[in-house]
């Protein structure tokens, strides 16, 4: 029995190192083109940085020389255009200058890992409209699951006046505890804050700020229509929106600020897998570049940035690389502790049906001792591959019923 | 019968526990000085900040080998003395168990790798309870219990490759104990091991069964 849970031991261990190091030496990263739709030519194009002569080129495969380049794609080489001073002065009958154009451009990511990752315990809130220009970290923290409370940090005592004024609000706009998560952007280095969504007990939808230190609280009232699963705050430039809504299907909106009032814009790209797919959005004036990262390959987007409508698409198939292809014939067993798609740490096992191992299997059974001990040799190394024959070499006669005696 | 294994075991490892304990106060002494400078230096709300922010460990890394460090250390005092000439030959012809002799000298062992794990948790707690919130303190226990976890594994490990006749086998077992600890150490936020913890666990209970195969390879004189 010891000899049997060492073996299991052995091959656990070597079914997460081996297939680790092979891993290591044979894994290469995953490299998509760098595509972005040109306004002049109305089309997704691939941008080569590498390529210093023609870093342009279309998905008909003509080049561009890095002139052209620029021109071709003035809301992405604003900058460049306006130090050549070629910066034009308008671009489909919409005026341009570099504030505006500034202001309407923002890059957003969002990574599987996220929505597989221990919920932050403790928020800070920052002021939302500071008198000062830039964001201040406050004094203090809050917690919000069964009630709200602030904590202050010199001396780690919770601030019962603040907590009771936010308390008093959230009850007030009938939020119920507990709070099933809230999203919120803690970095200070943004021009401004719009604070937390939260969601309540009941799947509504909370937007919770600080106003010159008074509490704000609105039900968004973005579950009368979608069912929520994830929110990411995103305070951009033209404070056109607060952030990325997902719903549970999959759907991709952005939460408007309208006169107050919430507004749900839906992007039109396919269902958005939350937990396996990686979501890049690079915008400008006119235009959204979005990327959405599959285990399948890539799907480039061009989405309108008015109505968020879909112009243009472009598919990049997934190419396995060295690893991917030896993964399943090398190891039919294999152990993994993290993943690219979570935060947490817990054990995955990988099955494969590969049979490169066989040969093992048939020496197993030639050298082994008695015919049971072949059969299960072999069974045991068609099922845990090398790393069971590892095991069975360094723990000669596991399955032998009862230890010989010298 | 059993007081005087106990006896003995406390004899054998009387002063790596001493050295193990005076290791451990004095990273909580540091933790506490640490602690302090951190918020006289910085102030608190930086101290904070970093922490909520960068999901940062407040304390040195160096600590994490801690616990480790005194599981092998007590592990070693106590199962290097019984390979010298053999000795364990005599422990294990006590007019007791094989099986419960070995279990009292381990468990004997795991107790006060435990107590003394459980003295400087509780110690760091009350410490930096006066610093930090109390879901930062739960985030810094989930963090650092794979580690003191890894301690009570390591001592078991120690015990298996040191209770091991063959010098090949011996070193055999310290390369797979090796490998198996390295699961302790990865890197994660806080929470992140949650659900890794019960599975450590349970690689932690089968350790303990690792030194009676050693010990059954030490009874029929393998080589």
């Amino acid at each position: 029995m010891k000899k049997l849970l060492l073996a299991l031991l052995v091959t656990a261990l070597a079914a997460w190192v081996l297939p680790a190091l092979v891993q290591k030496a044979t894994r290469s990263p995953e490299r998509y083109p760098f595509i972005y739709y040109s306004s002049l030519l109305r089309e997704l194009c691939v941008i080569d940085y590498g390529d210093d002569d023609e870093p342009l080129q279309d998905l008909a495969g003509k080049r561009y020389t890095t002139a052209q380049f620029d021109s071709l794609l003035p809301l992405l080489n604003y900058r460049q255009l306006m130090a050549d001073g070629h910066l034009p002065d308008s671009i489909d009958g919409i005026a341009i200058t570099p504030p505006v154009l500034h202001a309407a451009s923002f890059v957003f990511r969002r990574y599987p890992a996220e929505s597989d990752a221990p919920p932050p315990v403790l928020h800070v809130l920052f002021e939302s409209m500071p008198r000062r220009v830039g964001i201040e970290m406050p004094g203090d923290v809050f917690r919000l699951d069964d009630k709200i409370e602030f904590i202050d940090c010199r001396d780690n005592r919770v601030n019962e006046e603040k907590s009771a004024r936010f308390q008093q609000m959230l009850e007030r706009r009938d939020y119920h505890f507990p709070a099933r998560w809230n999203a919120g952007n803690p970095n200070p280095r943004k021009a401004y804050d719009e604070g937390y969504f939260s969601l309540d007990a009941d799947g509504r939808l909370f937007h919770i700020k600080m106003v010159n230190g008074r509490p704000y609280v609105r039900d968004t009232r973005a579950s009368e229509t979608v069912d929520i699963a994830a929110f990411s705050v995103l305070e951009v430039a033209s404070k056109r929106f607060y952030g990325f809504l997902f719903g549970g299907q999959g759907e991709v909106y952005i939460l408007e600020a309208n006169d107050g009032a919430y507004h749900l814009a839906r992007l039109d790209i396919a269902p958005f897998d939350l937990h396996h797919d990686q979501l890049t959005i690079m915008a400008n004036l006119l235009y959204w570049n979005v990327a959405v990262t599959t285990p399948a390959g890539r799907v480039y987007y061009a989405l309108r940035s008015d109505d968020l409508a879909r112009v243009a698409e472009h598919r990049v198939a997934h190419a396995p690389d060295t690893w991917e292809r030896l993964a399943g014939r090398l190891f039919p067993l294999r152990l993994t502790l993290e993943a690219s798609n979570s935060a947490y740490i817990r054990p995955r096992l990988h099955l494969a049906l590969a049979w490169m191992h066989a040969p093992l299997a048939l020496l197993a059974v030639a050298f082994a001792g008695g015919c049971w001990r072949r059969l299960l040799y072999a069974i045991y190394i068609l099922i845990a591959g090398i790393p069971g024959a590892i095991a069975l070499l360094v723990m000669p006669g596991i399955f032998t019923l009862k230890t010989k005696k010298k | 019968m059993i007081q005087a294994i106990l006896y003995k075991e406390w004899i054998k490892s009387r002063r790596a526990l001493l050295l193990a304990t005076a290791l451990m106060a004095g990273y909580v002494a540091y933790a506490a000085v640490h602690a302090g400078q951190i918020f006289r230096v910085d102030g608190a709300v930086a101290a904070w900040a970093t922490l909520i922010l960068k999901d940062a460990f407040p304390l040195p890394a160096a600590g994490q080998w801690l616990p480790l460090l005194a599981g092998v250390l007590v592990g070693l005092s106590q199962y290097v003395p019984e390979m010298v000439d053999k000795r364990l030959k005599l422990t294990l012809h006590l007019p007791l168990p094989e099986r419960r002799v070995l279990s009292v000298m381990l468990l004997h062992g795991v107790a006060t790798l435990l107590a003394l794990y459980a003295a400087t948790i509780l110690a760091a707690w009350a410490i930096l309870a006066g610093y930090y919130p109390p879901e930062l303190l739960a985030g810094f226990l989930w963090r650092a219990l794979p580690w003191f976890t890894a301690g009570i594994a390591g001592y078991l490990c120690t015990a298996w490759a040191c209770i091991e006749p063959a010098w090949t086998r011996r070193l055999t077992n310290a390369v797979i104990a090796t490998g198996a600890l390295s699961a302790f150490y990865l890197d994660a936020p806080a929470g992140g091991y949650l659900p890794m913890l019960p599975w450590l666990a349970l690689l932690t209970a089968a350790a303990f069964c690792l030194p009676f195969h050693s010990a059954a390879r030490f009874k029929e004189g393998a080589r």
